[in-house]
This record gives C-alpha cells, sequence and structure tokens, in this order.
C-alpha cells in the first residue's frame, strides 16, 4: 500500500517537471569534463531546500544518475570522461565511435547505465530494509565503530598516501568539533563568534571544495596545446549509425551485464568506492571471464556496456549504505544526507520507522528517473554532442556564480559565503598538495556522529573502554577499520621490496 | 630556499593541531563528573594527537623523499596569474556585493570573467544579460532568495 501511495503522490506534474529538470541538467553536466556528478549536487543542492522534499530529492536523484550516465557521452565522442565515473568508457567508446559506430556506442551507454541503475534500486529495495532492521539494535558503540570504518574507507580508496589521507581526515575531524560540544553544551573554538556557533556548516563546504576548487585546479591545470587536439577531435564530426544494439548484441550482453550490475552495486555499498572504482574492477573482471578478452580496449561493446552499467550500479549500493546505515557511500551521498538533514530527517534506520513513506519515495525517484533517462537519452543520443562545445571558461564563470547562489541559498548567510570561498581555495591547495578532498569532507560530516557516539559510549561504561571490546558488531567493525588501515600500508612495503629485488 | 611539499604540509597541519590542542586542554580532557563522561576537550585533544603524529610522520617522509618533484615550485606563468586573478576577481565581487547589489556585482564579475579568458564583445554582453536574467527570474523571483546582507 505505501508504494502505491508513493508512487501516486509522485505523479504530479510539479514532480515530473523536477525530475525531468534533474535528467535534463544532469546531463548536460555530466557530459561537459570538468563539471562532476558531485559538483552540480553540491550547488544544486541548496537550491532545492525552497522546493517540497519530493521535488527536491526527484531533482538531486534525477541528476546524479544521469550526471553518471552523461560522463559516457563525452568518453564516447571526445576520449575524455565527462566524470570519473566514466573513465573506463574512453577505452572502448571512442574506439566504437572512431569505427564509425559511435551511435551504438551512444545507445549502449543509455541502455545498460539505466539497467545498472534499475538493478541495483531493486538490491535497494530489497536489502535496505532486512539492513536497518538490523541496525536498529546498533547502539554508541557500533555506531562509533561505523563512523570509523567510513572514514577508514576513505582514506583507503583515496589512493595517494594513506598517511596523507588520515592526516586530512583528521583535520577535518578538529574543524568538526567547532561549535556546541554535542554531550555538555558547551562552546568550543567558536573564537566569540555567534556564526560559528552552529559549527562550521558541512555543505558550503562542499560547495566550495567541489566547485570553486576545482574551477580553480583546471585554470591551474590548463592544457591549451590539450585543449586544441580536443576541439581537433570534435570537428571530426563521424557519422554516428545506428544506436540500437540487435537481439543477438544483447543476448550476449545480457550475463557480463548482469554480473557488472551485481559487483557494481557491492562497490557502491562500501563506504567511499564510487563509480570509477566500480568500473575499472568491472572491465578489469569481465575482461578476464570474456570470449573475446583481446576485444577489450579495441572498441568492445561488452566492455562499453559493463563499465555503463557497473558506474550506475555504484548509485543504488551508495543509497543502501546510506539510507540503512547513515553513512554515505560516496561525497555525492554525503551530501544528501546533508540534505536529508536539512529536511529534518536523520539517515540510518531510525528513518525506516520515522520516516518510511520518504524512503520509498526515494527508492520509486530512483526507478523514475532511471526511466526517464533511458526515454530522453535514446531520443537525444545523437544530438548530444552539441553539449560538448561549450568552452571550459563558460563554465568557469558559471560555476563561480551559482556557488555563490547555492551557498547562500542555504541559509541566507553571506558567512556561508565566505566559508565555500574559502574551502574553494582549500580544495585548490590540498590538490597542489597532492591531497584529496575525500577524507576531510567525510570527517567533517561524520565528526560529530563520532564524536557523540564514542563519549555516549563511554558514558554507559562509566568511562571503560572495554566497551568496545564486548559487542561482536563493534569488535568487527574495528578489526575491518584496522585492516583497512593496515592493508595498503603493507601492499606499499611489499610492493618496494619487490621493485627493490628486482632492481 | 627549497621547501618540500610534505614537509610544508606537514607543517601546516601540526601548527592546526597545535592551535586546538591548548584550549582542548582548558575546555577540560578528563571527566568532569563522577559519571565518566570526558569533558568538552575530551575528543579534540586526541584528535590533534594524532595530527601532530601524522604530521611529524609526512615531514619525515618529506625529509626521507629524494624526487625533485616532491619540492614546492612557484612558478608564475600564465595558469598561475590566472589563478591569483580569478580568486581577487572573487574576493573583488564578494566585497562588491556587501556594498552594493548583488545582481549589480555579480554582473560586473561575469563581464570582467569573460572579457579577462578574451571572450568576444558579443558573447559577453549576450552571455552577461541571459545568464544574470536567469538567475534573477530563478531565484530573486521564483524561489524567492533576495541576497540581502
Amino acid at each position: 500500500m505505501i508504494w502505491l501511495q508513493g508512487f501516486l503522490d509522485l505523479m504530479t506534474v510539479s514532480t515530473l517537471f523536477w525530475v525531468f529538470a534533474g535528467v535534463f541538467v544532469g546531463t548536460v553536466v555530466g557530459a561537459l569534463p570538468g563539471l562532476s556528478a558531485t559538483m552540480a549536487i553540491a550547488i544544486l543542492t541548496p537550491m532545492t531546500f525552497w522546493l517540497s522534499p519530493n521535488d527536491g530529492f526527484a531533482v538531486l536523484i534525477a541528476l546524479w544518475n544521469s550526471a553518471i550516465f552523461a560522463g559516457g557521452l563525452s568518453a564516447i565522442l571526445v576520449n575524455t570522461p565527462g566524470t570519473p565515473a566514466s573513465i573506463m568508457q574512453t577505452l572502448d567508446g571512442y574506439e566504437l565511435y572512431k569505427q564509425g559506430k559511435g551511435g551504438l556506442a551512444l545507445g549502449i551507454n543509455v541502455i545498460y547505465s539505466v539497467m545498472g541503475g534499475v538493478f541495483s534500486t531493486l538490491i535497494l529495495i530489497f536489502f535496505s530494509f532486512p539492513l536497518a532492521r538490523f541496525a536498529v539494535r546498533f547502539g554508541p558503540t557500533e555506531y562509533f565503530a561505523l563512523a570509523l570504518f567510513g572514514l577508514s574507507m576513505m582514506v583507503v580508496v583515496s589512493d595517494r598516501s594513506v598517511v596523507k589521507g588520515l592526516l586530512i581526515g583528521c583535520v577535518g575531524l578538529l574543524l568538526s568539533t567547532i561549535g556546541i560540544d554535542p554531550i555538555l553544551a558547551v562552546r568550543r573554538f567558536t573564537l566569540n563568534s555567534t556564526q560559528l556557533i552552529a559549527g562550521i556548516s558541512f555543505l558550503p563546504v562542499m560547495i566550495g571544495m567541489f566547485g570553486i576548487g576545482e574551477v580553480l585546479n583546471q585554470i591551474y591545470e590548463r592544457n591549451l596545446e590539450l585543449e586544441k587536439a580536443e576541439e581537433k577531435v570534435k570537428l571530426e564530426n563521424l557519422s554516428l549509425g545506428k544506436v540500437f544494439p540487435t537481439r543477438k548484441q544483447a543476448r550476449e550482453l545480457f550475463r557480463p551485464t548482469m554480473i557488472a550490475a551485481a559487483i557494481g552495486t557491492l562497490i557502491g555499498a562500501v563506504p567511499a568506492a564510487g563509480g570509477d572504482i566500480a568500473s575499472i574492477v568491472v572491465w578489469g573482471q569481465s575482461r578476464k571471464m570474456s570470449k573475446h578478452p583481446e576485444e577489450y580496449g579495441k572498441g568492445s561493446l561488452e566492455g562499453l556496456a559493463v563499465a555503463s552499467t557497473a558506474n550506475n550500479s555504484v548509485i543504488g549500493g551508495a543509497l543502501t549504505t546510506m539510507l540503512a546505515l547513515g553513512i554515505p557511500g560516496d561525497s555525492a551521498s554525503a551530501i544528501l544526507i546533508g540534505s536529508l538533514m536539512m529536511y529534518g530527517m536523520q539517515p540510518g534506520p531510525k528513518m525506516f520507522t520515522d520516516n518510511q513513506h520518504f524512503v520509498v519515495t526515494i527508492m520509486l525517484l530512483m526507478l523514475i528517473s532511471n526511466a526517464l533517462i533511458l526515454l530522453f537519452g535514446l531520443l537525444t543520443a545523437k544530438l548530444s554532442a552539441k553539449v560538448l562545445n561549450v568552452r571550459k571558461e563558460t563554465v568557469w564563470v558559471s560555476v563561480v556564480v551559482l556557488c555563490t547562489v547555492g551557498s547562500f541559498a542555504l541559509n541566507n548567510s553571506f558567512f556561508d559565503v565566505l566559508i565555500m570561498g574559502g574551502a574553494g581555495i582549500l580544495g585548490f591547495l590540498f590538490k597542489r598538495g597532492g591531497f584529496v578532498p575525500g577524507p576531510f569532507i567525510l570527517a567533517l560530516l561524520l565528526g560529530g556522529l563520532l564524536e557523540s557516539n564514542l563519549r555516549r559510549a563511554l558514558v554507559m561504561s562509566q568511562g571503560s573502554y572495554s566497551i568496545f571490546f564486548t559487542r561482536p558488531v563493534t569488535v568487527t567493525l574495528l578489526v575491518l577499520t584496522a585492516l583497512s588501515i593496515l592493508f595498503p600500508l603493507i601492499r606499499n612495503h611489499f610492493s618496494a621490496a619487490k621493485i627493490k629485488e628486482r632492481d | 630556499m627549497r621547501i618540500k611539499k610534505d614537509v610544508l604540509s606537514g607543517a601546516a597541519a601540526v601548527c592546526i593541531a597545535v592551535a586546538f590542542m591548548f584550549p582542548s586542554l582548558r575546555l577540560g580532557v578528563a571527566s568532569l563528573t563522577s559519571d565518566g563522561v570526558p569533558g568538552p576537550g575530551f575528543f579534540p585533544f586526541f584528535v590533534s594527537l594524532l595530527v601532530i603524529g601524522l604530521g611529524v610522520a609526512l615531514i619525515l617522509k618529506g625529509f626521507l623523499r629524494k624526487d625533485a618533484e616532491e619540492y614546492v615550485t612557484f612558478v608564475f606563468d600564465d595558469n598561475s596569474k590566472n589563478v591569483f586573478v580569478t580568486i581577487a576577481a572573487f574576493a573583488a565581487y564578494l566585497a562588491l556585493w556587501r556594498v552594493s547589489d548583488f545582481f549589480l556585482a555579480s554582473a560586473l564579475l561575469v563581464v570582467f570573467l569573460n572579457f579577462y579568458y578574451a571572450r568576444s564583445l558579443k558573447f559577453n554582453v549576450v552571455y552577461t544579460i541571459v545568464f544574470i536574467s536567469m538567475v534573477y527570474l530563478v531565484f530573486y523571483r521564483f524561489l524567492r532568495i533576495y541576497f540581502v546582507i
């Protein structure tokens, strides 16, 4: 009954309009290299607070799904991934385009992106409820361990130095302590400023780091010669050919893409692992299992289909972790957590009892968004090349103004705009120093959860730390945390030793 | 004097941690009551210690690395000049917004950045009018965000 009611609630002109708006904006954003889905979600989130929760989430969910799908457009047409998640689509997609099968490549991208999205939504529907029921029994120690595990995973997948990942995460934790103490309500590090009493707002920091920070980084790394080469590719304008795969091709692609969807969803459910990791892992795995591994990287339909499936299937996995446990699966779901909080909802098991209707709404929005992406994507497949003609400078100028508007719109606060600007410069400096902003952002978001549950647990045990070693789920999560931090260190040590031996 | 990136980053992190550590001690690290609740300074104090430890590890790692790429390099080329100009324009934009009107300041920023990045006059005029009008219609008229500081 709740599903039917939820579906009928979404079948309004207003919600369908916002889903379409999200798909449209997401397609443009995703197709433009340099504009990521996270950046677009960060900029648009404050604006959605002026809409009803249904309409607001309609925009965000549609935008997220379509931006990941549209990242494949520029990967296929100009050999440049529109979003990091579409990196593997360049390998086979662009080759297909050069072979005069660009239309088919674009069609495969739409169909299998949607398939990945729908598959992962079904997993979300079937698994998030039992997971939330299991997590209802979690106490402060489990939540503390869960938040710690989420943070450690972010460090591990940050793909650079573990020390740097840990360091930047801990700096984020330090900044999360600014404001009112969660247990004793004492002011901390507020420098007598009333604006800091509520702490450093998470969303302006996200907008600054993923918006202004990214723009500054693109300006700094600009390579005019490379841009000229890309322009040349755009001018080639090869014929696209047919869009739909044949029945035989669809039959052959069914098995590998279903496996890709399953692996992609699983990777998405792991805190901090995103679409880029999923598509890399899945593409490599599918090549090993393929009957024609030699075709991979040379215009393989299968290679393109599995990469397209994997990056979109991550979304349902990330939402499962986010909704059932309250832990973000990646940066985009971290923003959605902030968004749900602004609407007065707390992601996690309680959401499945207190706001079950909205949980169902999010799941249905996933399905509706994917249906619209399929329709919109197939109808506009051959027109999508036009989007790629927007120049980088136009994007930069627009992003700067929209970041300002978005950060101000959150609370009508100029202070938030200043925080956003500062975070933008900090984000740029992080990138120049070889730090990834992910652990910092996640620590800022999870810091409160981590500290309040740690101290609550110590209240329960009257200050004894043994409470963390007596509960099985907590112990398991703490062991996983330790392993996830130690594993890359041990791996690096052994690979360094191997290189030394070889030399 | 040439400084390594890791050394500079590690030193900056240690400075931030020290700035949090001493106020944390003043807030109270140990339990202030008999129920074992740690003080408000407990969590930031231990995180500060972690940051100091990791910062020192990064400094040491920086000293031990021998590759030249790890040095902080600053070349004032076109790209870095563009970064500085964009940041300065953004700062001027915020200052102008404080003393005047949001839409005026936004229009001036868009005109300036388009001019600076060598867009044609025609594009600059059309883009500024269309973009600022859209921001006005969507945010001011439709969403009723008044941009008053």
